[in-house]
């Protein structure tokens, strides 16, 4: 059986070909940036605020951030060579220059040509998808669409920039209030000098009637894009959140640090999706995004749900814990992954489930595939205080190994302080087996066809979570990286 | 007295004084030394008289050799086949806290036992006993040769409770061996312990642990499969109430091709006794067709005690077959149910399920006396 595979994957061009197929996304659009110098002190956070016109709780709020950042280190902690980041050298803020559209049809039309490109369905797409779409272009939120009929449901959804002069009370009430601005050394750094992203309010008993979706990309060169996501769903309401991600190709290493907060009361719903395609750097690790991510999710009202699902297949480095805390008697948390690493990418993801209230359940579906020399690592937390009474946890766990000089890593800590907890983990790893690719050839179906059918059948537990235009993408996604480093 | 008292006062006329103080000047492990997070505190933190449950004395079989190990006396009953000698043992450790233990072994000189077993053909018996207060440390190194079968029965007994025992064994299994080593720890002293096995082409390691005593009780278990073909098989039963603390950190390193490696780790916390297992697997590069397989399974019977654990897998290698699995839970309702239907009581339902539950460590145990009288123990320890 092996001479068989050696002979299929010895003179497989093709497969090697894909292998090698460039990063479709990484083009430059030439467009007009006004950015900011470069470095990063309290002037420079007074000017970003300044710019955005935020009023001066919200500039103290960032700039108590910032002093507390000073104070911090970065995370040494997670299985990552990073090399060492510097923070003056990043422009800290990027808008495209022109004064921000009041519709879509005051775009840049090589904006619109951008995300064209991109495949994003922002215009007649949109309408088509019924898919309702923000769009981070660097730092700056450049158009959202289906705002009258979002409106018409009562579901706020608009820019952050746009939130905190529409709508302040809400934001300062709820911002920071998962994420604290102290809470490590990227959400610090984030709270300090974010310069724009995403804001969704879901009012008390409205199920939001279409997905939204978020777009970002980092266009202009050295600088790093740091937004923000606030999403409030209130009792009994329900929303399903999209996030999409790519950068253009450049040699250095670009920076994203970003803080996503979700809030839901009780019974309410929300649903978190992302597919994480940032420019993955180089087949000898050159360039690529470095992606430091807070995600965290509070079910504070009583039978609440976060779900948590991540396709993550791009950036240099990936470092990503989205996090559920189960504060509200009943409250479910979910998280499933795909993370994909190839060449030299490196991914430290994985997620917390923190039980307070009773009965809260929580199930964690992890899938991880490294290639090349990718290094993959699963690290989760699982916690049940006392107060926790009947929690219950399922973990899985498995990781695909193709290659010699790849890893593959779990390191899950389980914590349990409430004897009625159930919590259960389990984790395998292991190559693509040989019987299952024998028996694919053995039938016809050639090897670069088979090693995609197995990998989205290892996956297929999380895509299944996707809404369907995600999952056509993220199976899409995971065929160009992966197909063909076999052999 | 606290651990770092008691290591002052050790220090007041070491071989060494000066590096061992270079070694103390680091500090003890914190709760930011990572694997040392769930214990750290606990280890600053003891200053009064634990739960000691001595058990019976079991029937141990017949031994060829016993080796006695009494603070830093050793004995060594005649026996043919096990030359004793004294060791140097030098060597570096990585620097940081969670070293610290072993390196102040290093630095104030603490004498080494070294056995070499040649032949053995009944079993071996480590006594490990430390009648005082105070701190001490136990340093020993077996060399198992060639080919060679052992047996090999390590109790830790007696003990003070405020003694704080540092222990550190090195067991070298050469090629062909094969080592079976039942550990049982009822001693009352607390303890930091360290054991470092290295396995040859061919070797075997069968470790059965026991572990019902100690108010504090932290061991390092690092297993080194260095040859092909190498197989280490791991069984662990902690069994804590009161307000004991345990914690094992295991480490079982692939680095050829072709080793297995399989683990079972049982853990009982009641009261408000706190247990910690890390199990971590490592997958070396180039340790290719590598397979192994660990298995936690926890019981946590009251809402004060605690249990943590962390099976960690770190794989660089292809064509590895690796799963590791955690539970952590309480008596199954419906068993606990059935045996009440039957006319079982409560309590003695629970009892027999929990005996039941560490039973599968237990069976391991070769000898039926002595895993009789372990037996006994842990169901003693459950009704207490």
């Amino acid at each position: 059986m092996s001479e068989l595979l050696e002979s299929h994957t010895s003179g497989n061009a093709h497969v090697d070909e894909l292998v090698r197929k460039g990063y479709e996304h990484g083009f430059v659009t030439d467009i007009e940036t006004e950015v900011l110098p470069p470095g990063l002190n309290e002037g420079v956070i007074r000017a970003i605020s300044a710019r955005k016109q935020e009023p001066a709780w919200l500039t103290d709020w960032r700039l108590s951030a910032y002093r507390h950042w000073l104070t911090m280190a970065p995370p040494e902690w997670a299985r990552l060579e990073i090399a060492p980041i510097d923070f003056q050298a990043i422009s800290y803020f990027a808008a495209p220059k022109k004064n921000l559209p009041k519709s879509l049809d005051e775009v840049d039309p090589k904006l619109l040509e951008t995300f064209d490109k991109l495949g994003v369905p922002l215009h007649e797409r949109a309408r088509l998808a019924g898919v309702a779409v923000d769009a981070v272009f660097d730092s700056v939120s450049v158009g959202t669409t289906f705002k009258k009929e979002l409106n018409a449901a009562g579901v706020i959804f608009c820019s952050f920039s746009e939130a905190v002069r529409e709508h302040p009370e809400l934001i300062q009430k709820y911002l920071g209030s998962v994420v604290p601005a102290g809470d490590n050394y990227f959400a610090a750094l984030n709270s300090a000098v974010f310069s724009d992203g995403s804001f969704v309010f879901v009012p008390k008993g409205v199920r939001c009637p279409m997905e939204l979706s978020t777009y970002f990309r980092i266009n202009a060169r050295d600088t790093g894009q740091f937004e923000r996501t606030l999403i409030v769903v209130e009792d009994a309401g329900h929303v399903s959140y999209l996030e999409g991600c790519t950068a253009p190709m450049r040699d250095e290493n670009q920076l994203h640090a970003a803080v996503v907060e979700l809030v839901a009361l009780e019974d309410a719903q929300i649903k978190y999706s992302t597919v994480q395609n940032w420019y993955p750097g180089d087949e000898d690790g050159k360039g690529g995004i470095y992606n430091f991510v807070t995600k965290r999710g509070d079910c504070r009202g009583a039978r609440s749900k976060i779900s948590w699902t991540q396709v993550e297949t791009g950036s240099a480095i990936t470092w990503k814990y989205p996090s559920c805390v189960l504060r509200g008697d009943d409250s479910v948390g979910e998280f499933y992954s795909v993370a994909l690493t190839n060449h030299r990418q490196q991914a430290d993801t994985g997620t917390k489930m923190i039980h307070l209230g009773a009965r809260t359940k929580s199930k964690i579906i992890s899938k991880g595939i490294s290639a090349g020399r990718g290094q993959n690592t699963y690290r989760g937390l699982v916690k049940v205080e006392k107060s926790a009474v009947g929690a219950r946890n399922f973990t899985q766990c498995d990781s695909l190994l193709i290659g010699k000089r790849c890893g593959a890593h779990t390191f899950p800590y389980i914590e349990v302080k409430q004897p009625s907890a159930i919590v259960e983990h389990e984790a395998t790893t292991s190559k693509i087996s040989d019987d299952q690719l024998f028996y694919c050839l053995s039938r016809g179906i050639d090897e670069e066809n088979a090693v995609s059918m197995i990998v989205d059948g290892f996956c297929k537990q999380v895509f299944k979570e996707l809404p369907m235009e995600f999952a056509v993408e993220a199976k899409k996604l995971l065929e160009v990286s992966l197909e063909g480093a076999i052999g | 007295m606290s651990v770092m008292d008691a290591v002052r006062a050790h220090l007041t006329a070491p071989i060494n004084r000066e590096s061992a103080e270079q070694v103390m000047g680091t500090g003890l492990p914190h709760a930011k030394t990572e694997s040392w997070r769930y214990s750290a505190r606990a280890l600053g933190d003891l200053d009064f008289t634990p739960p000691h449950f001595e058990g019976d004395a079991p029937s141990w079989p017949a031994a060829a050799c016993d080796v006695l190990v009494a603070g830093e006396q050793l004995t060594c009953l005649p026996s043919t086949g096990v030359s004793v000698s004294a060791a140097t043992i030098g060597g570096e450790l990585p620097a940081g806290e969670a070293q610290s233990f072993a390196r102040l072994m290093l630095a104030d000189g603490t004498p080494c036992v070294r056995l070499r077993i040649e032949r053995a053909t009944t079993p071996l018996r480590l006594s490990l006993h430390s009648p005082h207060s105070g701190y001490h440390a136990l340093r020993l190194l077996i060399d198992v040769a060639p080919g060679v079968n052992v047996h090999l029965i390590e109790d830790l007994h007696g003990g003070h409770p405020a003694g704080i025992v540092n222990r550190w064994v090195d067991l070298r299994i050469a090629a062909g061996a094969s080592v079976q080593w039942l550990r049982w720890q009822r001693h009352a002293a607390r303890s930091v312990q360290r054991t470092d096995v290295a396995l040859s082409t061919e070797a075997r390691l069968s470790y059965t642990a026991v572990e019902c005593d100690a108010r504090f009780a932290r061991h390092d278990l690092n297993v080194r499969l260095e040859g092909q073909g190498a197989n280490a098989m791991i069984d662990g039963l902690v069994v804590v109430n009161g307000r004991q603390h345990h914690d094992t950190q295991l480490a079982l390193r692939h680095s050829v091709l072709g080793a297995h490696s399989r683990t079972r780790w049982r853990m009982i916390a009641s009261d408000r006794a706190r247990s910690v297992f890390s199990g971590l697997i490592h997958v070396a590069p180039g340790a290719d067709c590598s397979e192994a397989h660990l298995k936690t399974a926890n019981l946590l019977l009251s809402p004060h005690a605690e249990i943590d654990t962390k099976p960690e897998l770190v794989i660089e290698a292809d064509e590895v077959v690796c799963s590791h699995g955690a539970t952590v839970g309480q008596l199954d309702d419906k068993a606990l149910f059935y045996l009440r239907s039957r006319g079982v009581s409560e309590p003695e339902a629970r009892r027999m399920l929990t005996v039941a539950f560490g039973g599968d460590v237990l069976s391991s145990v070769s000898d039926v006396a002595v895993r009789e009288t372990m037996a006994a123990v842990v169901a003693a320890k459950v009704a207490q």
